[in-house]
């Protein structure tokens, strides 16, 4: 059993809290420290956080927003940057299965939301994370019309690339890359959506143009740009290697002097 | 050129950009390094070198090459710091980092300090803003007395320290950029890797050593 | 309105059915198809194969998600795998058989011609997953592999290591995104379905929450398809993820829509056990433990020694002893009755005194640690994460969870309800399990129903109907919108004492002990008899704080609470009701001298499709009888 205090983002952009007034923490947001006790080390980060907004019901306080689902790491909704990290201190870990054990007690948790200007905040450590949905909407697919596939194995994959395009396909989208990444960027996410794709061989008809609009939708939600610091790689729950976004370096390149279709639809895409 | 400027503009082509006019300066900097090594060989040898390389009808061509890739490299990686800095709008109360090193983290404070140490080069030795060098032909030599500026430059200690520091900046910038380089251009083969990140290190450490040797040796006295 | 339980078999042979149903169909002219608009409320493998599906043909399609995005749907979570009759190992798989194995393990519950038509589509969907660029698991050749799964004799399993589910929900809604891209799909997150417009026994549409801004809005459309997903939350604890409810289908229920089977609930044997009361979910771990791993006890009971302490010749290997046989591999259903008798009897070990011991020390002996770890590496990581106790040291702590609901909105042939228009899809109709649900089975149906059933069928459904969308302001839209404005107001301002969250712990355990692994007419009838009470207490002292109009989690699971609290009930009538022991469904009354379930075919060989009779009325059982024409049931034992 351990005692926190708990010193979290709360924010309500909209503006409306009980009764028409102020949310907690505003429309800026700010930070409030809470005071837990009694927590089994037993217990997961999010179920201290569901004990926590207990507490705050019962002292008439609103709940603190966060997003969850699956609570056993692979549905990708849970976020935070936790002492400064996503997802928290534990490698390879999404926050749902980070577990209390790994905090001392009588420390000070310091629970943040994902930071970007892509990752608008919602509400509290709730944040929009959209952009990756408009990122795959863009062509993160194969464009196969239901009833048209021919034989599962009429296409033969060698095993090292069908590993390959796995690594790759273990993304969550949970955005941790994003959160971890000095400069906001999503470089990881978007090689791992293209690699994984673009490592088989049903991926190559659309490959170029996938890639070019992949990248294009990036660059307009706003995110950063990849400084090689590889951040993201140590801060992914999954251990997605930036390797992968080498790959995406040497796609684009190749994609953007050998497709002759794709063009720019967004004036923006010059400037961002 | 609609196509070449979506690449340009891109995220990804800036930086591939960036990358190349960075390796072209670096690969300038082996030339550098080697010429001025000469100086080991006695005045004649440098001298001579410096002449031919001050009279050498390409001498402008190679200047505005060098100039325009040092400017492109700037440019893009100021346009891409603004970006990023754009991208994360309000910064966490707590900031950790998981593995990031020291060179990768000041790419954008050491890149300014280069710069700011190539106009004083450039002044220093070049244009002559510094007393102990002098850019009139020396009667003896019937040339530029390159090796004499340079030893007498050198033996103001601050200037020889300056040049110093600067030598450890620049190790500093390639650190990250060298490692990167692959990285950025799409090579990503796994032992090619295990070779970039263990002789890069190397390759910095002699390239600044041999900088460095020159205003080291002219502050012990080595060189006179 | 008059119920008729017309199921729309179609006629012929059992291998023909289906193909004559197609050459059958009625169909909408392409130029058409545009002016028609479908709703889809949910987005995991059905959800988001149907939108998909649809839109590639045209149609309109307005798809709703509570997630924040289509790929987070729970579909997710399944780790094992996705049968298929392929027979790519020549092991003598075929579609009949994959259909007898379904019909079997369903104990005889569920209806041939679905079933045989969802066996005859699995290889489609293998191929159309495969065109998707879904990684499969590959041989050194670049064929896809296949491993045996849930007990059955053939390996038929398609599987993307231990994340099936992932794989296939991130195919499903590349194809979602691809139609959302050419603008066929509008696509609706963080919107929650609360209520189902039915005018003239016809559904026309849905009225929904938007749980950022707490708006409610109306949404009308020519058909809606309801692809919610299962109720094992229910029970509080349960592998499914924090937000899987029955809401949908529940208020689809209160229209007028059968509820059919609400017992057949799944219960997986191995689960990580809760540790303490403040657990919020079961973590499933994959079956496949079993395969090298013994299940075992102290034989004494309330020895507290560390299991490493007691010697072989005081464990008791209790599968191993009941069913000789197939000792640690006996089914789902089985083994997971098996240890909770073995714990009610006091012999469970950890904290709480429920769990069992699954031992892997034999296995690392035999086949040393390197391999074992090979098979288990990623499920003893997550074991130690949870657990802190690391599987190749001490043995591993199980016990069994919910884990996946047969039952749901009744269906016919065509997927759709006995409300016009009201399509069910995967976990939330109850159409292919029967009584027990074979492993692997699940991802299939989904998908077949998503990709392959709905498309057509709901063509066909369109083909009589007029092209013009339904007033979304007429009067029933107007009620229906009333009425959730109402409760929602309501549930914000009973300014009580107790979360939502109380009450569903509470509901949890009074299912979990009189409705769970297995069941006898006075715990049911006890169950009865508090589910009312608790659901009363909660209306009077449910305690939300904030408002409606922002982000309310509190809110969304008081909502769905509530639902749970009357669905309950009809679980339980249903349970009562099924006065014998079949699949997953165990009555204590009806078993064998030596407690195996005993299956009363004579009485019970129909499907049990409950109707909502008012909110004081016991729920109207109609049965729709099931046909044995081409397996005829038989007893399973594993002995």
């Amino acid at each position: 059993m351990a005692d926190y205090k708990i010193k979290v983002w709360r924010q309500s952009p909209l503006g409306i809290g009980p009764g028409g007034g102020e949310g907690p923490g505003g429309k800026e947001g700010k930070f409030e420290t809470y005071t837990i006790n009694n927590i089994d080390s037993d217990l997961s980060f999010l179920e201290m956080l569901d004990i926590l907004n207990q507490q705050l019901l019962q002292e008439n306080n609103i709940p603190i927003a966060f997003d969850h689902d699956c609570r056993e790491g692979i549905c990708g909704a849970c976020s935070l940057v936790i002492n400064g990290v996503p997802h928290g201190p534990e490698s390879s870990t999404t926050t749902c299965q980070l577990y209390m054990r790994h905090f001392e007690h009588n420390s000070t948790i310091i629970v943040e939301p994902f930071r970007a200007k892509a990752f608008p905040v919602i509400q509290d450590l709730v944040v929009d994370r959209s952009a990756f949905d408009r990122i795959m909407q863009a062509g993160g697919y194969i464009s196969v019309h239901t009833g048209a596939a021919t034989d599962a194995n009429t296409v033969l994959i060698a095993k090292q690339s069908a590993d390959d395009a796995f690594t790759a396909a273990t993304c969550i989208g949970c955005g941790a890359c994003v959160a971890a990444c000095k400069n906001a960027s999503a470089m990881l996410f978007v090689a791992a959506k293209t690699s994984q794709l673009g490592l088989l061989p049903q991926g190559q008809p659309e490959k170029t143009n996938r890639t070019l609009k992949m990248v294009q939708q990036m660059q307009l939600e706003g995110f950063g740009n990849c400084s090689n610091h590889y951040e993201c790689e140590a801060a992914c729950p999954k251990n997605i290697p930036a390797s992968y976004i080498a790959q995406l370096n040497k796609d684009f390149l190749i994609s953007s002097f050998t497709n002759k279709e794709f063009e720019c639809q967004n004036d923006n895409c010059y400037e961002s | 050129m609609k196509h070449l400027s979506q690449f340009i503009f891109s995220p990804i082509g800036s930086k591939i950009i960036m990358a190349l006019a960075g390796t072209m300066i670096f690969l300038f900097l082996i030339g550098h390094v080697l010429g001025n090594l000469l100086i080991f060989n006695g005045s004649d040898s440098l001298n001579t070198y410096a002449h031919w390389l001050q009279n050498n009808p390409l001498l402008w061509v190679f200047r505005l090459t060098m100039l325009g890739l040092l400017s492109l490299h700037i440019f893009i990686a100021l346009r891409l710091y603004i970006q990023n800095k754009y991208a994360r709008p309000i910064s966490y109360q707590v900031d950790k980092d998981i593995q990031l090193g020291f060179s990768e983290k000041t790419m954008i404070v050491s890149g300014l300090l280069i710069f700011i140490f190539i106009i004083f080069h450039i002044g220093h030795l070049t244009l002559g803003w510094l007393p102990t060098t002098s850019l009139a032909i020396d009667n003896n030599i019937k040339m530029v007395n390159v090796y004499e500026n340079i030893v007498n430059g050198f033996q103001v200690s601050w200037v020889a320290l300056f040049y110093i520091v600067s030598m450890l900046i620049i190790g500093l910038h390639l650190h990250h950029s060298l490692k990167s380089l692959f990285q950025t251009l799409g090579f990503h083969n796994h032992n090619l890797h295990w070779l970039v990140y263990r002789l890069t290190p190397i390759m910095i450490a002699v390239l600044v050593l041999a900088f460095i040797s020159i205003p080291a040796a002219v502050l012990m006295g080595w060189i006179q | 309105m008059s119920i008729s339980l017309h199921a729309k078999i179609p006629d012929g042979p059992l291998a023909d059915k289906w193909d004559n149903q197609l050459a059958h169909f009625n169909l909408v002219s392409p130029n058409n198809k545009p002016k028609y608009k479908v709703i889809v409320v949910g987005s995991g493998l059905a959800g988001a194969s149907a939108s998909a599906s649809l839109a590639e043909l045209g149609y309109q399609v307005d798809c709703f998600t509570f997630h924040d995005s289509p790929r987070r749907a729970h579909s997710v979570a399944a780790q094992g795998g996705i049968n298929a009759a392929k027979n790519y190992r020549n092991d003598g798989d075929s579609i009949y058989r994959l259909f007898y194995d379904t019909i079997k393990g369903g104990d005889f519950r569920s209806r041939e011609a679905n079933v045989y038509r969802l066996a005859q589509i699995s290889g489609q969907i293998i191929d159309h997953c495969v065109a998707q660029g879904i990684p499969f698991a590959r041989d050194y050749a670049g064929y896809l592999d296949n491993r045996s799964f849930g007990g059955v004799q053939v390996s038929r399993t398609f599987y993307a290591r231990g994340q099936t589910g992932q794989q296939l929900l991130l195919g499903a809604y590349g194809a979602l995104n691809h139609q959302i891209h050419q603008g066929k799909v509008t696509m609706h997150t963080r919107t929650e379905m609360l209520e189902l417009v039915v005018e003239d026994d016809v559904a026309k549409g849905i009225i929904v929450r938007n749980l950022v801004t707490g708006e409610i809005s109306r949404h009308s459309a020519h058909a809606v398809i309801i692809a919610s997903g299962g109720y094992s939350n229910l029970y509080y604890l349960s592998t499914n993820a924090q937000a899987c409810n029955v809401t949908a289908t529940y208020r689809a229920y209160k229209k007028g829509a059968l509820f059919a089977n609400p017992c057949f609930t799944q219960i997986h044997p191995t689960c990580i056990p809760a540790s303490n009361e403040n657990q919020s979910k079961l973590t499933l771990m994959s079956e496949s433990l079993r395969n090298d791993g013994r299940i075992w006890v102290p034989k004494k009971l309330g020895d507290k020694r560390s299991p490493e302490a007691i010697p072989d010749n005081e464990r008791d290997y209790f599968l191993e002893r009941r069913y000789p046989a197939f000792g640690n591999l006996v089914p789902r259903d089985i083994a997971s009755r098996a240890v909770k008798n073995i714990c009610d009897q006091g012999y469970g070990v950890g904290s709480t005194g429920h769990g069992v011991y699954l031992d892997l020390a034999d296995a690392i002996q035999k086949l040393g640690l390197k391999t074992v770890k090979e098979r288990y590496g990623n499920l003893f990581e997550m074991y130690q994460r949870i657990t802190d106790d690391d599987p190749s040291q001490t043995p591993m702590k199980i016990y069994p969870a919910l884990h996946y609901t047969m039952g749901g909105l009744w269906v016919d042939y065509h997927l759709m309800s006995n409300i016009q228009g009201l399509f069910v899809l995967g976990e939330a109709n109850f159409s292919d399990h029967g009584a027990n649900r074979l492993g692997a089975s699940a991802l299939m149906q989904g998908l077949a129903d998503g990709y392959f059933i709905a498309p057509p069928s709901i063509g066909h459904y369109l083909a009589t109907y007029q092209p013009e969308l339904p007033d979304s302001q007429s009067s029933a839209f107007n009620l229906a919108l009333e009425k959730v404005d109402n409760r929602v107001n309501k549930l914000v301002n009973i300014s009580g004492q107790h979360s939502a969250d109380y009450f569903h712990r509470q509901l949890g355990k009074i299912m979990w002990e009189n409705c769970g692994m297995s069941r006898n007419e006075q715990q049911l009838t006890s169950a009865l008899e508090q589910i009312p009470q608790l659901r009363e207490q909660f209306w009077q002292d449910l305690k939300i704080t904030g408002s409606d109009k922002m982000l309310n989690a509190q809110l969304e699971k008081a909502g769905r609470v509530a639902d749970y609290l009357e669905f309950a009930e009809v679980l339980c009538h249903d349970a009562l009701a099924r006065n014998e022991s079949c699949g997953a469904h165990f009555r204590e009354e009806s078993q064998s001298t030596s407690g195996e379930a005993k299956r009363d075919d004579e009485h019970y060989s129909y499907t049990a499709a409950w109707e909502y009779k008012g909110d004081d009325n016991t729920p109207q059982l109609h049965k729709e009888m099931l046909n044995h024409d081409e397996v005829k049931p038989s007893n399973r034992s594993y002995k």
